[in-house]
């Protein structure tokens, strides 16, 4: 058996797999399942990172699942967008579990739960492995509802009234976005016959122009249930409840990673399945692309401003993840090739900025029971390790030099100039600033003296928390040195993408 | 239309109206079990549509292999489709109502116990499972 023959597939197999056995180990013995999923998480860190170098943008890696060449059986394809997502992806959840460790045993209502925590994070995984690497329409379904619906039970974990509440709100929009999901591969399965995302474009054009309607209507269906899974913003009802009720790393995977996954997907559809070079379709794409466009600016700014006016801390996170998803949707309908390379870029730091502002949020108010942003005054000094992260997700989301936020918005921002579109440009400054405004409050307040510190001395936040928050912060660092490396292979990959194939 | 042509689009015609009624449910019911309800007409819905598309009525399956002749054949990938979208949404509905009774339970328990729980469980015992908006 040629292991490294099976790589991309290995992917998606090996957190399964870990997955599976999981809750079996639990019952035997529960402590050992944080050490199995810490186990699962490394090794799909692991096979993702061990990608690097291996994927070029002319030269993808594909894979056909059980022997099936495309036409007949569903293709694995690993490119350079799927891998840096990958990476990024399986070093979040990496921090997450060690997280974890601590976290959720003094969170859980009854630590029977706990073996079932860890499962679906690693479900969870897999899920979101596979909506990066599938190249098949309804396996991509499948992965999305996947991620989803194990996010969903892993915010549900934590057993609180308003945990349950939040997550039967989120599997309602992620249940019903899905079966519009299905209805749209309906459509265009019905003229096409295909389901292969390399093969659709080219049976799309090939086809008569009577069936031109029905390929409209499945573009739209895609594009709106995949709006719900990414919280775009009208839509994005069901995030800020989620992200505060749960644990902290099921409520920062549920609206950084889960959301990232959608948009990804929203790319996927928007470019290999409609490419902009589909003569057929070229009008309404054009048209649909660019409302999609407007939307992700006005979920941008909303966001923004919606975060710059909340009181609650963890919410005022959910917010930013909001607006993330307005600029990643902003860039990704953009349709010019840097501005969508900045859609992707914007995702990967987006799930890495909003992932540290959680746990760093977590990490900042561990033992204490606070809540709002008033209560995180003088914090900074009494907790720096936990306190500098969090400042430098802050950083990060505003997009200041040297970090992962300012090379995506810097992207995004020059893909929008090269098309001309000025006002959305001036738009994406302007929420910048309510960012900054809002950010700007944050920092000063964790740095601030005073605060109302009872008694003076804080219990010390555990290691298990502030070294993983300190390593995704430190990620973004690493991130925006390495993504003047990184950035020509994704626009090259892009190009490819947005200036016909 | 001839008369085989009509029966073969009231079944698309009686799928999108069981789409759109489970989509109004699911929106605009406050009842999360009436929602429950409501997802599992949309899924009906969207199966038979599904369905409905590997019937060929007299053509070609679109699917085949060169060399196969398949005139009168039903096509098997929707309804391949269409049993994956089952398993789907058996474990949907399965999770949503067990999330429902958990919030019921709970719902009363915060009545019994001495800190009321806010808008949602109310005074007096909510009889169809919990309302999840306020």
């Amino acid at each position: 058996l040629n292991l490294s023959a099976h790589h991309p597939v290995l992917l998606v197999v090996v957190p399964l797999g870990f997955a599976a056995i999981c809750p079996l180990l639990g019952a035997w013995r529960r402590s050992l399942c944080f050490w199995w999923a810490l186990a699962g998480a490394a090794a799909t860190a692991f096979l993702s990172w061990s990608l690097i170098g291996k994927v070029s943008s002319s030269r993808p890696l594909t894979y056909g699942l059980g022997d099936w060449s495309p036409p007949w059986g569903i293709q694995i394809r690993v490119d350079v967008p799927a891998v840096v997502m990958c990476c990024a992806v399986t070093g979040i959840i990496l921090a997450f579990v060690v997280y974890s460790y601590r976290h959720a045993r003094e969170q859980v209502e009854s630590p029977s739960r706990l073996p079932y925590y860890y499962t679906l994070m690693l479900l969870v995984t897999a899920g979101m492995l596979g909506v990066l690497i599938t190249d098949d329409l309804f396996n991509l379904l499948v992965v999305l509802e996947v991620t989803c619906i194990a996010a969903c039970g892993l915010v549900a974990v934590a057993g609180a009234g308003d945990a349950l509440r939040s997550s039967l709100k989120y599997l309602f929009a992620v249940a019903a976005s899905g079966l519009g999901f299905m209805l749209a591969i309906g459509f265009l399965y019905s003229v096409t016959g295909t389901l292969d995302m390399r093969q659709l474009p080219l049976r799309i054009d090939g086809m008569a122009s009577s069936f031109v309607p029905v390929v409209v209507v499945a573009l739209a269906l895609f594009l709106l249930a995949l709006a719900v899974q990414a919280a775009l913003f009208p839509a994005s009802w069901w995030l800020p409840d989620l992200a505060v009720s749960g644990f902290d790393p099921a409520g920062a995977l549920a609206s950084s990673l889960v959301v990232a996954m959608a948009s990804f997907a929203m790319f996927r559809v928007l470019f290999v399945v409609f490419p902009p070079s589909l003569a057929r379709v070229g009008t309404a794409r054009t048209i649909t692309s660019t409302s999609l466009a407007w939307v992700g600016v006005i979920a941008f700014v909303v966001g923004a401003v919606m975060m710059a006016l909340e009181k609650d801390l963890k919410r005022l996170v959910g917010y930013a993840a909001i607006s993330q998803v307005g600029l990643v949707v902003l860039g990704i309908a953009a349709s010019s090739a840097r501005a969508v390379a900045g859609g992707l870029v914007a995702a990967v730091a987006g799930a890495c900025t909003i992932s540290c502002l959680f746990l760093g949020c977590g990490a900042l108010t561990y033992g204490t029971g606070m809540r709002t942003v008033a209560d995180i005054r003088g914090l900074g000094r009494r907790r720096p390790v936990a306190a500098a992260a969090f400042t430098l997700g802050a950083l990060s989301l505003v997009g200041v030099p040297l970090t992962v936020g300012f090379a995506a918005k810097r992207l995004v921002l020059q893909g929008l100039f090269d098309k001309g579109w000025y006002v959305p440009a001036a738009l994406v400054l302007l929420g910048t600033a309510s960012v900054l405004a809002a950010c700007a409050r944050l920092v000063f307040l964790l740095y601030a003296r005073g605060g109302r510190a009872k008694g003076g001395s804080l219990q010390a936040a555990p290691a298990t928390m502030t070294l993983p928050v300190a390593a995704v912060a430190a990620s973004l660092v690493v991130l925006g040195a390495l993504s003047y490396l990184v950035t020509p292979s994704i626009v090259a990959a892009v190009r490819a993408l947005v200036l016909g194939t | 239309l001839s008369r085989n042509g009509f029966f073969l689009n009231l079944n698309y015609a009686v799928a999108v109206i069981l789409v759109l009624i489970g989509l109004y449910a699911v929106i605009a019911r406050r009842n999360s079990l009436k929602k429950v309800i409501g997802l599992i007409i949309m899924q009906s819905g969207a199966a038979l549509f599904l369905v409905a598309l590997g019937l060929v009525g007299s053509g070609e399956t679109r699917v085949s292999t060169p060399g196969f002749r398949a005139a009168t054949l039903i096509n098997p990938v929707p309804h391949t489709l269409v049993l994956i979208s089952i398993m789907l949404s058996a474990g949907v509905t399965a999770l949503a109502l067990s999330l429902i009774v958990m919030i019921h339970v709970k719902g009363k328990k915060q009545t019994v116990g001495e800190k009321p729980a806010g808008a949602t469980a109310g005074s007096g015992e909510p009889p169809t499972g919990a309302e999840v908006e306020p």
